[in-house]
């Protein structure tokens, strides 16, 4: 088996690099596998390509040519059209053994910039199912990416990896929110900002069921944007007392230089309205929020970006202690992968190899009888029983070796010479 | 029927505490699929027992298991807890065991040391009827009362919990803080009506009618119940009146009458061995052990 990877990812090349050598789109990525297959029609290719990331993957059942980094590097150059010179220090090639621990690294979101993050997996499908349409995948791509999700899932499923937020965003809605409201639809939301981390916010918390946002900021035509995408409503500074009294989830995401909600301000608008609950999650640097708002009164829940940020961190550090189980996860499954894969390979030959004898056999038996006629059945039967054993006991020692040899590592070298020793032809008859 | 007198109140007692241990483990080290497992098989199987266990005593007494006798009380009150939970570990995944369980194995254990023999009251005719509402209402009320505690002590861990001042209650999955709400108002709601029900009927059994107390106003039961209503009453009245009352405060109340009533209550019944029992000379000479059936 011949398994190679052309890695380029955050790790070892700049995002200018990643950006170079990107297949941006599904166009691209069409034309990528009519270019790869011109030159190698007989190789199996996948590619993935992700902000983080461009990967290609090739395999090939024929050993005796080995698909090389030189392959892999010329046909990124040719069809980005950069000199590979300026890639070439900032990927990273594996071959057969390391190659498919590396898909199967990739795949588990042990390499993601993110530990853990599941967005990856559906790439990795998202990038096998182009392959698949562009009649670019074979028996050992089909085998190695379907036995690659396999492992994802169990190692999603055996470890703590994926558990446990990790950005402010999701930690704020998903841990917080979660925590003491049990539903986000009859909730009122109101948003003080318009910026990225606001849109992020909200589409956690639309994801988390909200319906109802105000959206609160200075400059009213980039509130009316940010309402428009999440079918909300604006409202001035000047109406922020008002909101805040009725709002049951406050995000603060401006960038204001000082406070824009003092004690005194708040305590009046709590005095104001009937005291539910409110969460306030103050995403802003400096903060928007006196942190003295937090003690008025039971039902205020106040929490800073310090806050949120030591959650992301308890949960990243968490998910780290986690890899070293994942990575014995991956080992194991890598080596079943390739025994699966040798055995797979050893089959062919074995089988040709008893058929060859057996047909040998039969014949030399044939012409023997022919010149004995007066052997009873019986007689037949018992030198039947005798070559059969014989060729079993002859056959049994260089089968045994293939196995242990297909069961220890690649068994190509050995299978070559079976094929040799015993004229078994060429293996693709 | 033979077969429900084979089950021993150990039967039940064991798989609850099996149950215990499972929950601490869970909480002290990770919470795992098996030891889940082995908390929901544990907890229907000593509630099978159990249910079999108090349909013994009922067909060997032939009283039903609230006015049976002060063990059987108990053993009722326990199961209504353990039924609770089965239902809770169907609808969440919250760390309830570990609240419920203890008290469940405490009842039980109180229980063993409580008088069984078959109390004295009617069998028949207004006095039976008077006597069961008495100790249904009561039996229900209290378990409300103490379910209203356990949601009340959630409360106040998950409130903790989001403050991130302890550290070891991050373990614990609670449920968020407006369902407690809810549960607690319910909670609260309903157990105010059946202990005052309760606490009439009583006072019309102890004008004569066989089951009674002869002198309600010497009864510590009977004034520990009493001030659990007055707590409830007052809780109940800030909540519909008082805009002001955060869930935080209520939870106090309820915790404060819940803990009251528990330990008025189970303890005085330990000392004297039995609900109503006077204590001293007139202590219950029967006492249940293990294996009784």
């Amino acid at each position: 088996m011949n398994v190679v990877v052309l890695s380029c990812n955050h790790h070892n090349a700049r995002l200018d690099i990643r950006e170079k050598l990107a297949f941006s789109n599904e166009k691209q990525l069409k034309a990528a596998y009519a270019h790869w297959h011109q030159r190698h029609p007989d190789s199996e290719l996948v590619v993935l390509s992700t902000c983080n990331r461009v990967e290609i993957y090739a395999a090939e059942d024929n050993t005796d040519q080995s698909l090389s980094l030189r392959q892999l590097s010329e046909f990124v150059s040719e069809f980005h059209d950069i000199p590979s010179d300026d890639f070439t220090d900032s990927v990273l090639f594996h071959h057969g053994r390391d190659a498919i621990s590396h898909l199967f690294e990739v795949v588990c979101s042990l390499d993601s910039m993110v530990l853990g993050e599941a967005q990856i997996v559906t790439q990795v499908k998202e990038a096998y199912r182009i392959a698949g349409e562009q009649n670019s995948c074979g028996p050992l791509t089909n085998h190695l990416f379907q036995y690659a999700l396999k492992v994802s899932a169990r190692v999603r499923t055996d470890t703590k990896l994926s558990e446990g937020r990790v950005s402010i965003a999701s930690v704020a809605v998903g841990e917080y929110a979660r925590e003491i409201f049990n539903r986000l639809d009859n909730k009122l939301v109101l948003v003080i900002g318009a910026g990225e981390m606001a849109e992020e916010t909200l589409r956690y918390i639309q994801d988390a069921g909200g319906q109802d946002f105000v959206i609160v900021n200075r400059r009213l035509e980039r509130a009316d944007l940010l309402a428009q995408q999440f079918s909300g409503r604006t409202a001035t500074m000047e109406h922020l007392d008002h909101w805040m009294a009725q709002a049951d989830l406050i995000v603060s995401t401006t960038g204001a230089t000082t406070t824009i909600v003092d004690r005194e301000q708040f305590a009046a608008v709590r005095r104001a309205g009937n005291r539910h609950p409110v969460l306030i999650l103050d995403l802003g640097v400096p903060r928007d929020f006196d942190s003295q708002i937090g003690h008025i009164d039971d039902n205020v829940f106040l929490y800073d970006i310090d806050k949120l940020e030591d959650t992301c961190e308890k949960n990243r550090r968490a998910r780290k202690r986690e890899v070293k189980q994942a990575r014995q996860i991956i080992q194991d499954q890598t080596d079943r992968f390739l025994h699966e894969v040798n055995h797979r390979a050893t089959g062919p030959v074995i089988q040709r190899l008893r058929a060859n004898s057996e047909q040998i056999s039969r014949a030399e038996l044939d012409i023997l009888y022919r010149r004995l006629p007066h052997l009873s059945d019986e007689d037949r039967a018992a030198m039947d029983k005798t070559v059969h054993r014989i060729v079993n006991k002859l056959l049994h020692p260089p089968l045994e070796t293939l196995r242990d040899e297909a069961r220890s590592g690649s068994p190509d070298g050995l299978l070559e010479a079976v094929r040799r020793l015993f004229h078994l032809g060429d293996r693709k008859e | 029927m033979d077969f429900l007198l084979q089950v021993k109140l150990w039967c039940f007692l064991s798989t609850y505490v099996v149950a215990l241990i499972a929950e601490v483990a869970q909480f002290i080290h990770v919470r795992t699929r098996t030891l889940q497992i082995l908390v929901f098989i544990a907890v229907v199987a000593g509630l099978t027992a159990h249910t079999a266990y108090l349909m013994a005593r009922f067909q060997s007494s032939g009283l039903p298991p609230l006015v049976g006798s002060s063990h059987d009380w108990l053993l009722v009150l326990a199961w209504l807890g353990v039924v609770l939970l089965v239902i809770l570990i169907f609808r969440t995944r919250s760390s309830q065991g570990i609240f419920l369980l203890p008290v469940v194995v405490f009842l039980v254990l109180l229980a063993v040391s409580v008088d069984a023999s078959p109390a004295d009251v009617e069998r028949t005719g207004a006095g039976r009827w008077w006597t069961m509402l008495h100790a249904a209402s009561l039996a229900v009320g209290i378990a409300l009362v103490a379910a209203a505690s356990g949601s009340a002590l959630m409360y106040l861990l998950q409130y903790r919990k989001l403050q991130g001042k302890i550290a070891w209650v991050r373990r614990l999955r609670l449920p968020n803080l407006e369902r407690l709400t809810a549960v607690n108002y319910w909670l609260v709601l309903s157990c105010f009506p059946l202990l005052t029900i309760g606490l009439f009927t009583g006072f019309v059994l102890s004008g004569g009618a066989p089951g009674g107390v002869s002198r309600p106003w010497q009864d510590p039961i009977v004034w520990a119940t009493i001030t659990v209503w007055l707590i409830m009453s007052v809780n109940l009245a800030l909540l519909f009146r008082r805009k002001d009352q955060t869930g935080r405060m209520v939870a106090r109340r309820t915790l404060l009458a819940g803990g009251l009533l528990l330990v008025t209550i189970f303890g005085l019944t330990f000392v004297t061995g039995g609900i109503h029992n006077d204590s001293g000379s007139d202590a219950p000479d029967v006492h249940t052990d293990l294996n009784h059936s």
